[in-house]
């Protein structure tokens, strides 16, 4: 994929912060993501990544700073946001399918709620991205009915269902068993080659090496490095960047001369009396490099 | 690693305990007591009973015979009592349960006042306020409407009750849920009404049968506003038949037993709806 982007940009986000009472998460953000653009968000538990992609479509509100989405200022009291929120499409960790309702009611809903289409032009275009997923055979099931890959792959057709211009991707694989993991990242890369604009917090280092155009590492609430995918992923600059890889990449090498050694790390980047989150040690074990098979459906 | 190499000796365990009955064979015993002493209970119960007096008194034909037909109206008018009260009650419960959720501190407000000042009265107090007390106060003519006036004593007790219970439905479905609904461009409104409020409806389906089943038997309290024969329920005509000289204790109970044709099929209807909420959980 071309790592050289020149489209218009969609989200532009400067000087972020975002605070919940004491607890600083966000410690002056500048993000940029063009047209067409892959964007994975990297980095430990607990850095700031999810509320960073929750204040793109104003799921949380920022404290301080400007987030534009398709050339709207978010953050300006008096935008309709219902409206900008229907061109950005958003998919959890835990999937929030709508369990009262069958996979097509699903996809229906906000299209005849929101857009207005009829059911019967909504209900052609649920299916037409229900067959996008591998999933127009389940569409009479309850999600309660359905594996967690195939919800998650639900999820995505119902986002997309709206035809939004950005995706925002929120830890998808991360609630998964690891058989199911590859069907919905398949989804997405085909997604990505489709051209759509996505924005992913992820912990599978290969999906974000192989598809993303760009890989932002965050740690502690700011962005440590950000960079063509290959590079930050394979080549990283910065030492937390690095030890963090390697934890997340290598979790059975880690030394007993090693434990607690993140911890040293960030105790000396950001002193105690700074750092407002306890952080975990250690990467996740659930993400491994390898080849991302290519999944035909 | 330099740990040392876990080492395991397989073996044997050894259960046995000399002289002590195995667990199941203790429990057998306990329950073989348990049936002793219930049978021994019928038995003493059987043989101390008046069986004549009791035939005369409980099983007497001539008296459902002769306040039968008077059973059907009082059965009626109970449901429809009932009915309208639950309508007033979860219209008013839900609009209460939502000002208590509001943002706008001033409903949260109201909505605690009403709550707490109608749980707090009993029900015979609000339905005497209904049919006199307030009417006279204000200078208000309620229309003579026996129906109407229940409906709105007993609704605006039930309302305090269900709103609370609707609150914690509407509470319990998961936050996931609204963020999924709001993120796709639905507003506020249409949030609630088309995916959190159906989702709570099946978490308060208990609760709420509950509180129907109450309703149910509060409609007995209607007595105190007088009324005719035509709009006796099923307490009232209870009491009427209670002072007939061949009424008697067989056809208060056979009236008594009509709340049980009301309060059984609602309960199987409830756990069938249940049931069928299964898979779309």
């Amino acid at each position: 994929m071309a790592s050289t982007i020149t489209g218009r940009p969609v989200v532009q986000i400067t000087g972020l912060h975002k605070a919940f009472g004491d607890n600083h998460v966000l410690k002056g953000i500048d993000l940029t993501i063009h047209e067409r653009e892959v964007v994975c968000v990297i980095g430990p538990s607990g850095s700031g990544k999810s509320t960073l992609l929750r204040c793109v479509n104003l799921l949380e509100r920022p404290t301080v700073g400007s987030v534009q989405v398709l050339g709207v200022e978010m953050t300006d009291r008096d935008v309709n946001i219902d409206k900008v929120r229907t061109h950005v499409g958003m998919v959890f960790q835990q999937f929030n399918l709508f369990p009262h309702k069958t996979v097509l009611g699903n996809l229906v809903l906000a299209q005849v709620k929101v857009l207005k289409r009829s059911t019967e032009e909504a209900t052609a275009i649920a299916l037409r991205n229900l067959e996008q997923v591998g999933l127009a055979e389940r569409q009479a099931a309850y999600p309660s009915q359905l594996s967690g890959g195939q919800q998650q792959r639900v999820a995505i057709a119902r986002a997309l269902s709206m035809d939004p211009k950005l995706m925002l991707f929120d830890e998808p694989t991360s609630a998964l068993d690891p058989e199911l993991v590859g069907d919905v990242l398949a989804v997405m890369r085909d997604l990505a080659q489709a051209g759509m604009t996505m924005m992913v917090v992820t912990h599978e280092m290969a999906f974000a090496r192989d598809v993303g155009d760009r890989v932002v590492f965050m740690d502690d609430g700011m962005i440590v490095e950000d960079g063509p995918a290959a590079q930050v992923i394979t080549n990283p600059r910065t030492e937390r960047a690095r030890v963090f890889l390697h934890r997340v990449l290598h979790p059975t090498e880690v030394d007993d001369a090693e434990l607690g050694q993140t911890d040293e790390i960030r105790a000396q980047a950001h002193p105690p009396a700074q750092r407002s989150r306890g952080l975990l040690p250690g990467g996740h074990g659930d993400a491994a490099v390898g080849p991302l098979k290519h999944k035909d459906h | 690693m330099s740990h040392d190499a876990v080492t395991t000796s397989p073996g044997e365990l050894d259960l046995s305990s000399p002289g002590r009955m195995s667990p199941r064979q203790r429990a057998n015993l306990t329950r073989g007591i348990q049936y002793g002493i219930l049978v021994l209970v019928v038995i003493l119960v059987a043989a101390k009973l008046d069986w004549q007096s009791f035939n005369d008194n409980f099983l007497s034909l001539e008296a459902v015979r002769k306040v039968g037909g008077r059973v059907p109206r009082a059965l009626g008018n109970t449901l429809i009592y009932t009915l309208c009260a639950f309508i007033l009650s979860l219209s008013l419960g839900l609009v209460l349960a939502l000002m208590k959720l509001s943002q706008v501190t001033v409903y949260r407000w109201l909505a605690t006042a009403y709550i707490e000042f109608f749980r707090g009265l009993p029900a015979l107090m609000v339905v005497f306020a209904v049919g006199y007390g307030v009417p006279l106060a204000l200078g208000v003519k309620l229309p003579n409407n026996i129906t109407l006036k229940v409906a709105l004593a007993l609704g605006m007790v039930s309302a305090a009750y269900l709103a609370e219970s609707l609150r914690a439905g509407i509470q319990a479905v998961p936050k996931g849920q609204v963020e999924a609904a709001r993120s796709l461009g639905m507003s506020h409104g249409q949030t609630m009404v088309s995916v959190v409020i159906p989702q709570a409806i099946r978490i308060v389906l208990p609760p709420v049968t509950n509180e129907i089943i109450l309703l149910t038997k509060d409609t007995s309290l209607c007595y105190v506003l007088g009324l005719t024969t035509a709009e006796y329920e099923l307490a009232k005509q209870a009491r009427e038949v209670l002072k007939e000289p061949n009424g008697g204790i067989t056809a208060f109970f056979l009236i008594g037993a009509c709340y049980l044709i009301i309060t059984l099929p609602l309960g199987f209807l409830v756990r069938r709806m249940e049931r069928s909420f299964g898979k779309a959980k």
